[in-house]
Formats: C-alpha cells, structure tokens, sequence
C-alpha cells in the first residue's frame, strides 16, 4: 500500500530500512570492539588512542569545566560561610592534636636518623612528586578514574602513585603528553597491594565500584582477623608504589568480608599528587628524604 | 559560503554538538551532592529525543563515533557505550511508529522503559569485561537520577526546537 509514496513492506517503510541497517551495521561493530577490548583492553591501539583523546581534549575539559568548577566554588563559599564557626571550632581542635603528634613526630626522626647512622642503613632514593588538578572524572556508574591536568611532558609515568593529603587514590594507567588518567582504589579494576600493621599481614585491596573496597587475603584461613581500625598502608610488593603510603582504614568485618574505609577523598578530589618512583635496583644510593611531604612542598607543578 | 548555509550547518551540527557536549558534562566533575549523587547521562536523553522526534538528525554512524569518543575518553572499554547509545536508537526507531504523536508523559515512560533494556544490556557488557557479575545499585541509581532529570532534558529539546523552527519559518521567502 503507497501512502505518499513511501512503501510499506512488513511493517517496515523503505526509507526506514537503510537507517536501520546503518544501526546495526555500527551496532554489531561496537560489540566486535567490545569483544576486542574484552581479550586486548589495554591494546596498544586503544591505549593509544586514549592518549590521543586526552591530549587534545585538556583544554576542552578545561573551558567546559570552568562554569563547574566556579559554581561549585560560590557553592562552596556560601556553604563555608554558614559553618564558619563549626569549622574554626574543629580546626582549632586539630590543630591541638597535630600539635602533640609534630613534637612525637620530630622525636622519632632524631631517633630514626640516630639509628640509621649507627646502622648505617641505605636508604632507597626519594620519590619524586609532580602536583596536578583534576580536570575531569568518569561520571559512569562502573568505572572509577580521575583526568588530571599533568601528562608525561610533566614528568607523569603509567604506574606511578597518586595521593591526596590522606592518602593514596589510585595509579596511573594512561599518560598522555599533557593530561593522565588514574585509576582510583575503589574502582573494580583495581587491586593494590597493602600491609595491615596491627597483624604485620599482606593482602590486596581490590576495589568493588559500587561501595568501599574490600581485602582479599593470601592465606586461605586468618589466624587472627583485621580489627575494625587497622590501618593499612601500600606493602611495595609488586615494586609500582612505593612502600608505606597511607591506604586506609578496616571499617568492619563482615562474615569474612573486610571493607576497608580509603583515607583519600576520592568522591571531591581537587588537587592531587603524583609520585614517581623508581624501585631500588642499587642499594648503594646515598639516603634521601623519606615519602610524605605535603603537597605543594618540593614538587613539580603541572599548570 | 553564505549565511544562510552557514545557518544551515550550525542547525545540522546541532544535534551532535549536544550529544559531544553531553558526554563532555559526564567528565567534568559536577560533583552533584558532593559527589554522593552520579551525573545524568544526558547523552542517553538526548539520543533518545532525537531518535523519536528527528531521526534523520544523529545519524547512527555520528552516534557511533561519539560513543567511541566516550568511551575512549572514559578509559573503559571500546565500544561499550557506543553500543548502548546505539541499542537505544535501535530500540526507538523499531517504535516509532507507536511513539509518534503521544502525549510526552508516554514519551517519558517510554524513555524508561527503553532506558533500563539498555541499561541491562550495559550491566552485562561491563559485567563481561570486569570478568564477573558487578552491582547493579550504582546503575540504577544513576539511570533513576536520569529518568528523573528527563523532562528538563526534554523542555529544553523542544524549546531549542520551537527556536529553530521559528527562526526557519521567519527566513522562509
């Protein structure tokens, strides 16, 4: 039957078949590249071509994230101005606190240092930091990554730690020239090797993407489990990240399942930091500073 | 080239600029709730729009590309939102015939009901390649945040568009 001289034919218009047919012409290649990706996700092609797309796109999340980050700013300001006195009250408190722990903190570094010239300890060398700031994340409900603002021309390699002033946030996967991207602990991709100080453990801290990451343990049956408040730090194993940095906290044991709360603020993190480290090859190195140094201290700083 | 043509270009383009630009506010860290709340998939709405009311407008192969663009810029695996942007516009035009005409409420439910086939369908995708089942919370969440967003989504589609068709019949000799 012609109606306005388009044909039907089984319910399908003519000029309905090609568009159809160009959908799942591309729809059957996005499932190929998806298959591709499934058995090569880190192919040097796609890799390559992340890179690619993150380099020319900085400056594009730059000017469309500019309203965003001045909104979230304003906000920001009218939200501290009503907790004004809730924050000077809570600042004051730490500050107390911090206090006590400078004066611990100093005391046993004059003992390290003393213990270290008598034991005549090599030290590895120092890690160094290049400063970023985020510019984009992935709004996605699975995968969790940060875009920062430095790149390898920055001094940013694949595998380097990143951290906030709490702690560890994730590692870089992709570096392109003048933007990276991190992969955050609590994403389900990511596995990090820790150390549980209270019971002197190894295990690995293996993100979940919809809730706070978990331990999973080497040994088969703990003889003692972790205590909800155990801290945890990166183990080294592996040699990626260098050992000791602050991961987090146990937050409760469950029927086995160890969630454990991260120390960064990988919901809102604003300025990061990238630690390249080299893992020790010669030992005979000359000792340098130790890891930790806040961050806008002794750090390279990307734009 | 003239003005008119110029004009021309920019109505043409429009559409994939919105989607571009869509995926561009995925990425910026809107932070919505200090982060407690996920972006709206604007892309998703906006695919949707077009694919009931102009499906000549984001042509399968510029959904294609700038699912991979996602996807690339994302850093998850190739192909997985342009096939879902795709499943979607496969899904509307096999209703069109049903869908033209209804009152935007039924739009919207239809927008749901087309949005959580192919939320499924991105669950066991991301599922596939993480290697095992992932929650499905983080999902629905985020397609309930833009199920609920939808209508501002959709005023705007159609404000843009009585602006469009207005500044056409206002040009028209």
């Amino acid at each position: 039957m012609t109606v306005l001289g388009e044909i039907k034919r089984g319910g399908m218009k003519r000029h309905e078949q090609p568009r159809r047919f160009g959908v799942v012409f591309f729809l059957a290649c996005s499932f190929f590249m998806v298959l591709f990706s499934l058995y090569g996700a880190q192919a040097s092609v796609f890799e390559k071509a992340r890179e690619t797309v993150l380099d020319i796109f900085e400056p594009v999340l730059a000017i469309v994230g500019a309203p965003v980050r001045w909104v979230n700013e304003q906000v920001g300001d009218v939200q501290d101005y009503f907790r004004v006195h809730a924050q000077n009250k809570y600042l004051l408190e730490e500050n107390a606190e911090l206090l006590a722990w400078r004066d611990e903190a100093i005391t046993l570094r004059r003992q390290l240092s003393y213990y270290e010239q008598v034991l005549e300890t090599k030290l590895p060398e120092a890690a160094t930091y290049v400063d970023a700031k985020v510019i984009g994340e992935n709004g996605g409900p699975y995968d969790h990554a940060l875009i920062l603002s430095a790149g390898a021309g920055d001094g940013v390699q694949a595998g380097s730690a990143v951290v906030d002033n709490g702690g560890l946030l994730g590692h870089v996967v992709t570096a392109g020239r003048g933007a990276s991207r991190i992969l955050l602990i609590t994403d389900y991709n990511s596995r990090v090797p820790v150390f549980i100080e209270d019971l002197e453990l190894q295990a690995l801290l293996a993100g979940q993407s919809g809730g706070s990451p978990v331990l999973e343990f080497f040994a088969e049956k703990l003889e003692q489990p972790p205590t909800p408040g155990a801290r945890l730090v990166t183990s080294g194993a592996g040699g990626l990240l260098p050992r000791g940095i602050p991961v987090g906290e146990v937050a409760s044991v469950d029927s086995g399942r160890v969630t454990v709360k991260p120390y960064a603020n990988h919901r809102s993190p604003d300025l990061v930091r990238v630690v390249n480290f080299e893992f020790p090859q010669d030992l005979s190195a000359p000792p340098g500073p130790e890891l930790g140094a806040s961050i806008g201290e002794a750090g390279e700083s990307a734009p | 080239m003239t003005m008119h043509q110029l004009r021309q270009g920019v109505r043409a383009a429009a559409p994939a600029v919105a989607m571009l630009l869509g995926v561009l506010i995925l990425v910026v860290p809107v932070r919505l709730g200090q982060g407690f709340i996920p972006t709206p998939l604007f892309p998703l709405a906006i695919v949707f729009l077009y694919a009931v009311y102009d499906q000549e407008a984001l042509p399968a192969p510029v959904v294609f590309a700038i699912g991979i663009f996602h996807d690339l810029i994302y850093g998850g695996g190739v192909g997985v939102w342009a096939a879902t942007y795709l499943a979607l516009q496969y899904l509307v035009f096999t209703q069109s015939e049903y869908l033209q005409g209804r009152v935007r409420h039924v739009i919207w439910l239809a927008f749901a009901v087309a949005a959580t086939m192919v939320g499924l369908l991105f669950w066991a995708t991301e599922s596939l390649l993480a290697g095992g089942w992932l929650p499905f919370w983080p999902l629905a969440f985020q397609w309930g945040v833009t199920m609920a967003v939808y209508p501002f989504i959709a005023t705007a589609f159609f404000w843009l568009r009585s602006r469009a068709a207005m500044d056409v019949e206002r040009r028209a000799p």
